[in-house]
């Protein structure tokens, strides 16, 4: 069992308030995607949760345990940030080899297969990479150091379509085979969306949405047609936003959509994840 | 913290400090040629080992540890443990682990090489070992010479794990604070034992605080002690190494984890 509870925890930074009182909950085996805008505070909790920052007030347990300072905690928790910890001047198979130091499930074989997957030389350094291959360096090690907890936080950061479809196929496969709790922060939602079975949207510091993915993208609607058509049948419901070209108009609408009750010349489509998170983090 | 962590931590840290023994025979060779090359240049005299002052390598080689060891904590001294889930304790007392055996083997080396060198420059004293007492006034006061070889060994590895504290502590002064902070602190800490002292309370004061300094390292001071107190010495040493060791955990205890910048970004 790997569970992750995060209890009222707040973070300020000088003037700036990076989390409120938040509380949730990461369960064991499911794939996170822990959304919301530049500066919500999705790192900010990632690296409270890895121990990387302290929170201000609240706790994190793992398992029932405190992981402040606490490496039985910690040691099920690897993040991959996006920023590099490890020495610059280690070589790709040396940052591995430590990584296999901390983690005794890590799989030495299946990282290097990577690396040969992806073109990654693992004699050369971190520091020698390009951006987007030091990515891939840390995805690779992230996916198989074998913590019951990994956090991808922009896994995807400066890899080209190739290599971010690549990464999202490896994801998935080891996942299959080897069931852990991924958390993936990205703003890459659509992308990502394929993956993600639980969505968690945090917005100015603050918690906004904890629900399983399939329940968010039933949360709302699109309707599009003829701006008169669609202002008289969004007028008596919820609306979460609009986008206007021309004489045309989308409407989103919260809740969802019987198909007898869409008037002619109007056509509805479900919103996706991305669409979701956007007019509720615009709202 | 945990046993695990630490000694994945520990086995990290050695790993990156591999190459320091090499380094050492390296360097204490070089300087030893170097140095009879620049007399025999300088004086105009035939070249001769024997004009190679190897006294001082005793003292050059915990400058060298110091040096060596606030350079590697400076790179890999939280932020590798951060990244494996260990937590800034266990990354501090794996430091102090790795630095006691990094300076265990330094000790060894060089308690081998100076009577190798002594072969070679006809001279055995050190300079930093003779403080505690010349290999002559410990004969006459009947130490046997393997004695007075581990006698000096164990004044080598106190000291350089001092040393090696000293350099972490340092290095967690910069890596928790800002770096104005850092500079306020370090030159602080530099400042008030040399010209502070001096120049607030006088030459008198500044000449006995150093002597009760030299007095509680147990130093032999000229024509007073013809022999030195080394436990005495390797207790305070051992001493300041952990309360070193006790402020640098406390410290980093709630620093937030600094990213090494890279120089291609």
């Amino acid at each position: 069992m790997s569970v992750i509870e995060v209890k009222n925890v707040t973070k300020i930074y000088g003037k700036t308030v990076a989390l409120h009182d938040v509380s949730l909950t990461f369960k064991e085996n499911c794939i996170y995607g822990l959304l919301g805008r530049n500066g919500a505070g999705k790192s900010t909790m990632l690296n409270i949760i890895s121990g990387r920052a302290f929170a201000d007030s609240g706790e994190v347990l793992i398992d029932g345990v405190s992981a402040k300072g606490n490496d039985s905690a910690l040691g099920k928790v690897h993040m991959m940030g996006e920023q590099l910890l490890y020495n610059p001047a280690l070589k790709v198979k040396e940052m591995f080899k430590t990584a296999s130091w901390f983690y005794p499930d890590f799989d030495m074989d299946y990282a290097l297969n990577l690396c040969d997957e992806y073109k990654l030389e693992p004699k050369k350094k971190l520091a020698k990479l390009s951006t987007g291959y030091r990515t891939i360096a840390k995805a690779v090690n992230a996916l198989a150091c074998g913590a019951p907890i990994v956090f991808f936080d922009e896994p995807v950061l400066g890899l080209d379509a190739n290599h971010r479809d690549m990464f999202y196929k490896q994801l998935i496969k080891r996942y299959n085979e080897r069931p852990a709790t991924y958390v993936i922060s990205t703003h890459l939602i659509e992308e990502a969306a394929g993956l993600i079975e639980r969505a968690v949207v945090i917005k100015e510091g603050q918690l906004l949405l904890d629900k399983e993915a399939d329940e968010v993208r039933s949360m709302g609607y699109s309707v599009s047609g003829k701006a008169e058509d669609v202002d008289s049948f969004a007028k008596d419901k919820e609306l979460m936003g609009e986008d206007v070209l021309g004489g045309l108009k989308t409407a989103y609408i919260k809740g969802s959509l019987e198909a007898a009750e869409l008037p002619e010349g109007l056509s509805a489509e479900p919103m996706n994840l991305q669409n979701i998170f956007i007019h509720l983090t615009n709202s | 913290m945990s046993i695990k962590s630490i000694i994945s931590c520990c086995k990290y840290q050695l790993y990156k400090m591999r190459f320091i023994p090499l380094v050492l025979v390296v360097y204490v060779f070089g300087a030893m040629i170097l140095t009879a090359i620049t007399i025999s240049v300088i004086d105009k005299v035939p070249f001769s080992f024997a004009n190679a002052n190897a006294g001082i390598i005793d003292l050059l080689m915990g400058g060298i540890i110091f040096a060596f060891m606030c350079f590697f904590l400076m790179t890999d001294y939280l932020n590798t443990a951060a990244a494996n889930g260990a937590s800034r304790t266990t990354a501090c007392i794996s430091a102090y682990i790795s630095s006691i055996i990094c300076s265990l083997v330094s000790a060894i080396e060089v308690s081998v090489l100076i009577p190798i060198i002594s072969l070679i420059t006809g001279y055995g004293e050190t300079w930093g070992a003779s403080l505690y007492g010349y290999i002559g006034a410990l004969q006459d006061a009947g130490w046997d010479m393997l004695s007075i070889r581990l006698r000096f060994f164990g004044i080598c590895l106190v000291y350089y794990i001092a040393l090696s504290t000293m350099a972490m502590l340092l290095v967690s002064i910069v890596y928790r604070f800002p770096k104005w902070v850092s500079a306020i602190i370090i030159i602080t800490i530099i400042f008030i034992p040399t010209a502070g002292i001096y120049m607030t309370l006088g030459e008198e004061a500044f000449a006995s605080f150093w002597y009760s300094i030299a007095k509680l390292l147990g130093l032999k001071i000229e024509h007073e002690w013809l022999i030195g107190n080394a436990l005495q010495g390797a207790a305070v040493c051992i001493g300041l190494s952990l309360v070193l060791l006790l402020l640098s955990c406390l410290i980093t205890r709630h620093s937030s984890v600094k990213p090494l910048a890279i120089k291609s970004d």
